[in-house]
């Protein structure tokens, strides 16, 4: 007569975790053997019986759960290793290092080439100006090509100081 | 549960797009398995919340393709472990299962058992007096072998522990699970 199953092999085998020759031998065993197979019956039934259990118990999350892990990240705060980071950013970081790179070059150059013909400044405001009035929703587009053509702040083209406010009431109200 | 936090950062629409998702799936399972896991409501919200925040935290390391239930409940074993340790007392580390004597040795420990006589509510009493009697490891093992049909291999995983140790824990949780059971019965 064959050596009776013991109880850590009959929870292996309801677990499915014994090594397929094993597996197979427990199998056989339980067929030939009405001992074994009451005692695996009952192992059967306490893992019924707790999967009845849990089923009992199960309960839904409270919704405070949910609206306490919201709050918690609501109420986050970039560390300050972060915010020195998110400076970092290619977006920022780039343009932000050829600013540097430029302002050193010209630096530079405008040290060495003092000396040299500059352009009016004016003109290179009239012409800015001139080019802007021209972009509708531009920064300070008619305002400032009125203001230069006047020649002066005071009496610039009614139409043209008009278009300006109405632009930034709107931008305002979104 | 009075866990020191540490500070979070405010979410990108791509982490709180996976947060509610997460949330929405897996909240009710987490909270389960938390609930099951502490046999305490109060303690099974704070499980929860705090795993939810460690998932907010750390979404961009899940893999897709993997399960998210076995990391969120690996999630709430380090959580509910560490916080057992913090309240020192609760919990003890067990004696390496491998070593430990074996119930059975490879006797039968009960001539006859009353577990299939009886009918459905009838034991739901005993038994939760029975797995609150459990250690937490041992109702862990015990959760995730029969409840949740996992794997031993996966149960190690989640528990952080040897596939040796899961078996030898099963064993015995389930050993003494019946000798409780046993003993409410009679009572």
């Amino acid at each position: 007569m064959m050596q009776h199953l013991t109880n850590p092999q009959l929870i292996d085998y309801i677990h499915g975790a014994l090594a397929p020759e094993e597996d197979a031998s427990v199998h056989a065993h339980l067929e030939s053997c009405a001992l074994c197979r009451e005692e695996y019956a009952t192992e059967v039934a306490l893992t019924e019986l707790l999967r009845k259990q849990a089923a009992l118990e199960e309960r839904d999350m409270p919704s405070t759960v949910k609206a306490a892990i919201w709050q918690q990240i609501r109420d986050a705060r970039p560390s300050p290793a972060t915010r020195i980071l998110a400076w970092l950013r290619p977006a920022i970081a780039i343009p932000v290092a050829a600013a540097i790179v430029l302002a050193a070059y010209f630096g530079l150059h405008s040290q060495q080439a003092s000396a040299a013909p500059t352009i009016d400044a004016a003109y290179l405001l009239q012409d800015h100006a001139a080019m802007n009035s021209t972009v509708p929703f531009g920064d300070r587009s008619g305002a400032d090509a009125a203001e230069l053509q006047s020649g002066s702040s005071g009496s610039a083209d009614e139409t043209a100081v008009n278009v300006q406010p109405a632009i930034y009431t709107a931008d305002a109200g979104r | 549960m009075g866990v020191p936090r540490k500070p979070i950062e405010p979410p990108t629409p791509e982490q709180a797009a996976f947060l509610e998702r997460a949330v929405e799936q897996y909240g009710k399972a987490t909270y389960n398995f938390a609930y099951r896991l502490t046999r305490n409501e109060a303690d099974a919200r704070d499980l929860t919340q705090d795993a939810f925040i460690r998932v907010y935290r750390a979404w961009r390391s899940f893999q897709p393709g993997t399960s998210f239930l076995s990391w969120i409940y690996r999630i709430v074993t380090n959580l509910h472990r560490d916080e057992l340790r913090r309240s020192k007392g609760r919990y003890q580390e067990e004696i390496p299962d491998d070593n430990a004597p074996q119930e059975y040795a490879g006797e039968r420990p009960l001539a006859v058992t009353p577990i299939e006589d009886y009918v459905e509510g009838q034991l739901s009493e005993p038994l939760a007096r029975s797995l609150e009697a459990l250690s937490p490891d041992q109702r862990q093992v015990v959760m995730l072998a029969d409840i949740e049909e996992y794997s031993y291999q996966e149960i190690a995983e989640i528990m952080g522990c040897s596939i040796g140790t899961v078996r030898s824990r099963l064993h015995r949780a389930r050993a003494l699970l019946r000798r409780l059971l046993q003993k409410q019965i009679q009572q």
